[in-house]
C-alpha cells in the first residue's frame, strides 16, 4: 500500500517536474533578454556577475540618445497600424463575399491566396525591389503599406471567411425580409456579430508584421525602417553593443507577446488559418 | 462565310457579356491588389530569368534564353543548399512534431496550472525571429554566452555551437524546434481536447492496454490535426530566413547556408538577379506543391471551405 502511494508520488513528482523543465526552456530565452537589458556591459561579460549584478535603467535611457531605435519603432507602428487597417477593409468584404457566395473559383482563388501568404519572401522581394526602384518607392512609408498590405491580405481575406462563416445565415436573411437592404443587414447584423473574429485576425496580422524583417531590410534604408532591421545598427563594428540591443528588444517584442498572450484563446485558430478550433 | 463567322463572333460576345454582381464588387478589390502584387511580380520575375540581369544595371540585358536555368541546376552551391534545406526542414519538423506530440500527450490529463502553462507556451512562438535569432547567438556565445558557462560548470567542455561548422546548421534548426514546438503543442493539444470521450472509455472497460489506446485510438485520430501542423511546418521550416541570417548568415563557411540564405547572398550581394530569381521560382514551386497538398487534402476536405 506504502509502496503504491510512494510510486504515485514519484511519477506526479515527474510529472510536474518535467512540465516545469518545459516551462523554463520555453520562457528562458525571454528572461535572459530581459535580464541582460537590466545589466550595464561590464557585467553582461562577466560570467561571475551572471545573476548577481545591481539592476539599472541606463540602458533604456541611452537608447533614446544613441542611434534611431525610438522612431524606428514609430516606423514600424505607423507601418504594420496603416497596412493592416487596409488589409482588413479589403479582406473583411472579399471574406463576406466568399462566405455568402457561391463563385466559380472560389477554392483556385483561396489556393492562390494562401500561395501568397506561404510563398518566401525571397521570392516577391526581387522583383518588389525592381519594381520600387523604377517608382521610387524603395524607402518610402507608400511602398511599405503595399508591400504589407500584400502580405497580409491572403491571410486577413482567409480568416474574415472562416469568421464569418460562423454568423449563421438566418440572421441577415430575416433582416432582408423586414426590409432591410443586404448593406443594411451586413453592416447591422452580420458585422457586429462577426467583429471578435475580424479583431483577432487584425491583431494577427499585426502580430506577423510587425515581426517581419525580410522585406524591410531589402525595400527600406533609413526613412522607413522597421524597428527589425534597426536593431542590426546595434551589432556593427567595435563591438556588439549588447545591452542596448537587448533593452531595444525588450520593448519590441513585448507588444506582440501581450497581444497574444490577450489572444491566447484565439492563437492556434489564427495560426492554422481557421482549420484547428482551440479551446474556448 | 466571312460575314457569318463576323456574325457568330458578335453573337458570342454578346452572350459573354459579364454581369458584374453585389458579390463581385466585394471581392473585386482583393483580386486586383492579390494580383497586381503577385502575378505582376512573378511575370516581371519570369521575364528577367530568360535575360542577362544584374541589380545593379537593370537596364542592361541579353537574351540568353535557358541559360540561367542550365546554370542552376548545375550550380553546386545550389544543389547543397537545397539539400542543407531538406536536412534544416526535417530535423526542424520532425523534432518539433515528436517532441510537440510527447509534450501535448503529457498535457492532456488533469494538472494544475495547465492554463499558465499554455500561456508560457505562446511565447516562443511571437517573438520576434530576428530577436530570437540574436537572444541565441548572444546565449550560445562559446566563451560568455549562459550555455557554455553552464556546461563549464557542470564539468563538460565548452562548444562554439554555431562557430563550428559541422553543428551550425544542426544548431539553427534546434533553435527553429525550440520556437515552433509550442505551435505543435498546442495545435496537438487542441485536437486532443477535441476528441469524444466515449471510445477511450469503452476502451479502458473493454480492458485495452495504454499502449494500445494511444496506437489504435489516440494516435489515429490526431491524425487530421498532425496533417495540418506538419504540412504548415513543412511550408514554414523551408521558408526560414530570419534567424539563420542573424545567428550564422550562412557560415561559417557555407555550413548553415539553406536555400533561402544563398538565393538572398546571389540576388542582394552577388547582384544575380536571375540566377536568384531562378532559384527563387523552384523554391515557390516545391512550396506550391506542398500548399496544394494541403489545400487538398486537408482545406477542401473539411467540407465548407
Amino acid at each position: 500500500m506504502i509502496q503504491i502511494t510512494f510510486f504515485k508520488f514519484v511519477k506526479k513528482s515527474a510529472l510536474y517536474l518535467s512540465l516545469l523543465i518545459i516551462v523554463v526552456v520555453a520562457i528562458f530565452p525571454l528572461f535572459w533578454i530581459f535580464l541582460s537589458s537590466l545589466k550595464m556591459p561590464n557585467d553582461i561579460f562577466a560570467p561571475e556577475r551572471m545573476l548577481t549584478f545591481s539592476p539599472t535603467l541606463t540602458n533604456y535611457a541611452r537608447l533614446f540618445e544613441f542611434g534611431t531605435f525610438p522612431s524606428d519603432l514609430l516606423n514600424s507602428v505607423i507601418i504594420s497600424l496603416v497596412s493592416i487597417s487596409i488589409a482588413m477593409v479589403i479582406g473583411v468584404f472579399a471574406g463576406y463575399a466568399l462566405s455568402r457566395f457561391r463563385f466559380k473559383h472560389e477554392k483556385s482563388f483561396l489556393f492562390f491566396a494562401l500561395t501568397t501568404r506561404m510563398g518566401p519572401a525571397v521570392v516577391f522581394a526581387l522583383p518588389f525591389y525592381l519594381l520600387y526602384k523604377d517608382f521610387g518607392l524603395i524607402d518610402t512609408y507608400l511602398g511599405m503599406f503595399i508591400i504589407y498590405t500584400f502580405f497580409n491580405l491572403a491571410f486577413a481575406v482567409w480568416m474574415s471567411k472562416i469568421f464569418f462563416d460562423e454568423v449563421p445565415k438566418q440572421f441577415e436573411e430575416s433582416a432582408m425580409v423586414c426590409g432591410c437592404s443586404r448593406l443594411d443587414a451586413f453592416r447591422r447584423i452580420t458585422l457586429p456579430l462577426a467583429s471578435r473574429g475580424l479583431i483577432v485576425a487584425a491583431l494577427l496580422c499585426f502580430i506577423f508584421t510587425w515581426n517581419e524583417f525580410f522585406y524591410a531590410m531589402v525595400l527600406t534604408r533609413s526613412a522607413a525602417r522597421t524597428f527589425t532591421v534597426s536593431l542590426l545598427q546595434f551589432v556593427g563594428a567595435p563591438r556588439i553593443r549588447w545591452e542596448l540591443l537587448f533593452a531595444a528588444s525588450t520593448i519590441a517584442v513585448s507588444i506582440p507577446i501581450i497581444i497574444a498572450v490577450i489572444l491566447r484563446k484565439y492563437l492556434i485558430r489564427g495560426l492554422t488559418f481557421g482549420l484547428v478550433k482551440g479551446k474556448e | 462565310m466571312l460575314k457569318n463567322l463576323i456574325k457568330n463572333l458578335i453573337s458570342r460576345a454578346k452572350s459573354f457579356h459579364f454581369k458584374l454582381r453585389f458579390e463581385h464588387y466585394l471581392l473585386l478589390p482583393a483580386i486586383i491588389v492579390l494580383l497586381l502584387l503577385a502575378i505582376y511580380p512573378l511575370i516581371c520575375a519570369l521575364n528577367t530569368t530568360l535575360y542577362n540581369v544584374f541589380l545593379t544595371k537593370p537596364i542592361e540585358r541579353t537574351f540568353i534564353g535557358l541559360q540561367n536555368y542550365i546554370y542552376v541546376v548545375q550550380d553546386p552551391r545550389f544543389v547543397s543548399g537545397l539539400s542543407r534545406s531538406l536536412y534544416f526542414v526535417i530535423l526542424a519538423v520532425g523534432g518539433s512534431f515528436i517532441l510537440g506530440l510527447g509534450i501535448s500527450l503529457l498535457l492532456h490529463r488533469e494538472i494544475r496550472g495547465k492554463s499558465i502553462i499554455r500561456t508560457c507556451l505562446i511565447i516562443p512562438m511571437v517573438m520576434t525571429p530576428v530577436i530570437v535569432g540574436y537572444t541565441f547567438m548572444f546565449m550560445l556565445d562559446s566563451s560568455l554566452g549562459v550555455v557554455n558557462i553552464s556546461l563549464k560548470f557542470l564539468g563538460q567542455p565548452g562548444h562554439p555551437f554555431l562557430g563550428d561548422p559541422s553543428t551550425a546548421l544542426t544548431t539553427t534548426a534546434l533553435v527553429d524546434i525550440w520556437q515552433w514546438t509550442p505551435f505543435v503543442v498546442l495545435v496537438l493539444l487542441a485536437a486532443l481536447e477535441s476528441l469524444p470521450q466515449a471510445p477511450f472509455e469503452a476502451a479502458k472497460i473493454e480492458g485495452a492496454s495504454r499502449w494500445q489506446v494511444f496506437r489504435y485510438l489516440t494516435l489515429p485520430s490526431l491524425k487530421p490535426a498532425a496533417a495540418i501542423v506538419i504540412l504548415i511546418r513543412l511550408m514554414d521550416a523551408f521558408r526560414v530566413f530570419d534567424t539563420i541570417y542573424i545567428m550564422t548568415q550562412g557560415g561559417p563557411g557555407l555550413a548553415s547556408e539553406t536555400l533561402p540564405l544563398y538565393i538572398w547572398r546571389s540576388g542582394f550581394s552577388w547582384f544575380h538577379t536571375s540566377r536568384s530569381t531562378v532559384m527563387g521560382l523552384i523554391m515557390l514551386f516545391i512550396i506550391m506543391v506542398i500548399c496544394w497538398i494541403f489545400f487538398r487534402k486537408v482545406v477542401a476536405g473539411r467540407g465548407g471551405t
